[in-house]
């Protein structure tokens, strides 16, 4: 697994400035902050669930530090892709 | 090594035959006898052998490579005229060649391909060696094509056709009983069903961990790593009356 330090958002990704406009252009008012907030909030949820599932018993730290990994990130990407 | 073995043998008791000696033998096999033509057959024995050795690095069975030869001896010894003055091994040879280049083609690969294409092949893989050998890089198609004087369709499509194939039960060593078959990695979950089990329990969990995203959180990262997003999500953010006089203001 390489060891990168962000995670490379695909050529039709948007930024939170875009994302903040398209979801207010569509009902749900909000600044980039508030997409970022949510992004982060998204990746500590699922792997909040998988370490329970796992029985890990980790701090909110070490919860929050896998969220915010590129290698969790683009796990979760790849899984959402498969959703398609 | 055994049809080898047996032939060293026969060619160890039937020296060389003269001119006179050939000559003789062949006038009496064209007359019917049997026993001349026998002697005939195993006095030739080593030319068979020393246009097997010629195809020594042909990956084929080489006992049954010089059991082709002898087909095409055979055939060379009921076929000679010696009133044409001709030495029996210049007319045999082409014989001898003959089936054995015909053996080669039919077993070299799954696949027959005509000899004429194999050979061709032949000179075009020769030539690209040539060109490799004089600039240091392979040539390309096109390059071959003008080096040739032949189209590049027909080289492409040469060689294409004579492209090697190996039957996966073949195996790579004739001692080894372990077939390519047996050497390919069973990736299927019947190979490490523990793993086939973990694998499935953490797909469910991912899964699961998924389906906890609201409707807009997974919308918002699709937006921002650029994945399709699902039809049915799109009806999950309605306008509200309140939110619509907001944006017309």
């Amino acid at each position: 697994m390489s060891n990168k330090k962000y995670v490379t958002v695909a050529k039709q990704g948007l930024g939170l400035y875009d994302i903040a406009s398209k979801m207010s252009s569509e009902g749900e008012k909000m600044n980039h902050s508030t997409v970022r907030n949510i992004i982060n909030r998204s990746f500590i949820k699922i792997a909040k669930n998988i370490s329970l599932n796992y029985e890990l018993k980790q701090t909110e730290e070490e919860i929050f530090n896998i969220a915010k990994s590129p290698q969790f990130q683009e796990s979760v990407i790849e899984m959402l892709k498969r959703r398609q | 090594m055994v049809v080898i073995t047996q032939l060293s043998q026969k060619i160890k008791n039937n020296p060389l035959l003269t001119k006179k000696q050939e000559f003789d033998l062949a006038k009496k096999v064209q007359q019917g006898d049997k026993d001349a033509r026998q002697k005939l057959i195993e006095s030739n024995f080593r030319l068979v052998i020393s246009i097997a050795k010629i195809y020594n690095n042909v990956n084929v069975n080489k006992n049954d490579l010089i059991q082709e030869g002898l087909i095409g001896l055979i055939k060379a010894v009921d076929k000679f005229n010696p009133d044409l003055g001709y030495r029996f091994s210049t007319y045999a040879y082409n014989w001898i060649k003959q089936s054995t280049l015909q053996y080669i083609n039919e077993t070299y690969s799954g696949i027959k391909v005509p000899t004429h294409s194999r050979l061709l092949n032949a000179k075009i893989v020769k030539k690209a060696k040539e060109i490799e050998e004089e600039t240091g890089k392979m040539p390309s198609i096109k390059s071959l094509s003008a080096a040739m004087d032949m189209s590049a369709k027909k080289i492409k499509y040469t060689l294409k056709a004579n492209k090697r194939t190996t039957s996966i039960e073949s195996s790579d060593n004739e001692e080894s009983n372990r077939s390519y078959l047996n050497k390919i990695e069973d990736t299927s979950i019947y190979s490490n069903p523990e793993k086939a089990l973990e694998t499935k329990e953490l797909n469910r969990i991912i899964d699961e961990s998924l389906a906890l995203l609201s409707a807009k959180e997974e919308k918002i990262i699709r937006l921002r790593f650029g994945i399709n997003i699902l039809k049915e999500n799109k009806s999950n953010f309605p306008v509200t009356e309140e939110m619509r006089n907001y944006l017309v203001k």
